[in-house]
């Protein structure tokens, strides 16, 4: 089964979402849901099997652990869902950068770079929360969210500086799309752990080798410019912590063998980040079934 | 530029790069249906045909080509 794309619940319930952050205090909002998510996880064991799996059999956790661990993963991701509904309501996180003098010069700076994330923690925050005044941020976006989502997230990416690449079918206009705006010096965010339109890679991942997407790689190593990996993770009720590393990227060997090198060295940066930070593992996407391939 | 040299260097290009069999390389060809070519390879193309021809094509021209002769026309065209 291959995800879908889209954020959970109907257009009128994230539109009340966004209304009710405006008056009602984010800790009060976390408090319900903590208590909805108890009913949600029994009732939908199909839904929440693969973050289930993950615990169970990637990380070699006990059943109860497994189930334990299962219902933390999905408060921390009920708590990314809602702080993103938050910041289309206006709110602000706290944002730490440890490294920030580190990187600081490819956000300021005239050339292009890919910025790769993956659904670890909560990526899409650094859209918001990241200033880049003297660059445009591009992030390759898969449209099958509700209206009240896509128009949401293109308000609240535009007011800084972030432009959204739509991945709509097997079209090549966000191929061309990505191809301009490295072109025009910017900066390209693609996600690297969400199969959509694009050919599968085996990768080694949390003990087997699981399937990621060859589409981001492949650009990465025809359109050359420096990667980055980001993660961000929640690390308060109120504050995220900015993780951006720097990727070797080979230009030794075949196209095939720098997209694989590439996909590697990006999948065992991933996964040191998943062993560090479990419960913040969003994907639900069940990577290691068999089924998938 | 002559298409016999166009076409010559774009099938080295579809061999060579691509690994793709020669034999599909019929000027009637689909590039999507019968050479293979997917939206991904499109990237490789445009940075081949920058290289060797010395233009960029856009994602409009391109849209337009839908067989290998219509390619080597377009080249022509525009190199």
């Amino acid at each position: 089964m291959r995800w879908n794309g889209q954020t959970a619940g109907t257009t009128w319930m994230q539109q009340t979402l966004v209304v009710l952050f405006k008056y009602v205090d984010i800790r009060i909002i976390y408090a319900i849901m903590s208590i909805w998510l108890i009913w949600y996880i029994i009732m939908r064991p199909s839904a929440t099997k693969g973050i289930y799996r993950f615990h169970r059999f990637r990380r070699q956790r006990t059943v109860l652990q497994s189930c334990i661990d299962t219902y933390r993963t999905y408060y921390n991701f009920g708590e990314a869902v809602m702080d993103r509904f938050a910041i289309y309501a206006g709110y602000q996180f706290k944002m730490d950068f440890p490294n920030k003098a580190e990187v600081q010069h490819y956000f300021e700076g005239k050339d292009s770079f890919y910025l790769l994330f993956s659904h670890l923690g909560n990526s899409e925050m650094a859209g918001y929360c990241l200033n880049t005044p003297n660059k445009v941020m591009n992030i390759l976006m898969y449209m099958g969210d509700t209206e009240t989502v896509i128009q949401n997230r293109t308000n609240a990416l535009a007011r800084n500086n972030l432009r959204v690449i739509p991945m709509q079918g097997e079209m090549m206009n966000h191929i061309f799309a990505i191809t301009e705006a490295l072109d025009n010096g910017e900066i390209v965010a693609m996600a690297i752990d969400r199969i959509v339109h694009s050919k599968p890679i085996a990768c080694p991942f949390m003990g087997e080798n699981a399937l990621f997407p060859i589409g981001p790689f492949r650009i990465c190593t025809t359109l050359k410019h420096p990667v980055l990996f980001l993660s961000v993770i929640k690390s308060r009720w109120n504050t995220y912590t900015v993780h951006i590393r720097l990727l070797d990227h080979t230009t030794i060997g075949t196209k095939v063998e720098q997209t694989n090198s590439l996909a590697q060295t990006v999948v065992s940066v991933l996964e040191e980040m998943t062993h560090q930070y479990p419960y913040q593992w969003f994907n639900m996407f069940d990577f290691w079934n068999k089924e998938n391939e | 530029m002559e298409i016999q040299e166009i076409t010559e260097k774009i099938e080295m290009i579809l061999v060579e790069e691509f690994e793709i069999d020669a034999e599909k390389l019929q000027p009637t060809a689909l590039l999507k249906q019968d050479v293979g070519i997917d939206s991904l390879d499109f990237v490789d193309i445009v940075v081949a045909i920058e290289r060797e021809f010395g233009f960029k094509p856009t994602a409009q021209e391109l849209k337009q080509v839908k067989t290998l002769g219509e390619l080597y026309t377009f080249i022509q065209e525009r190199a």
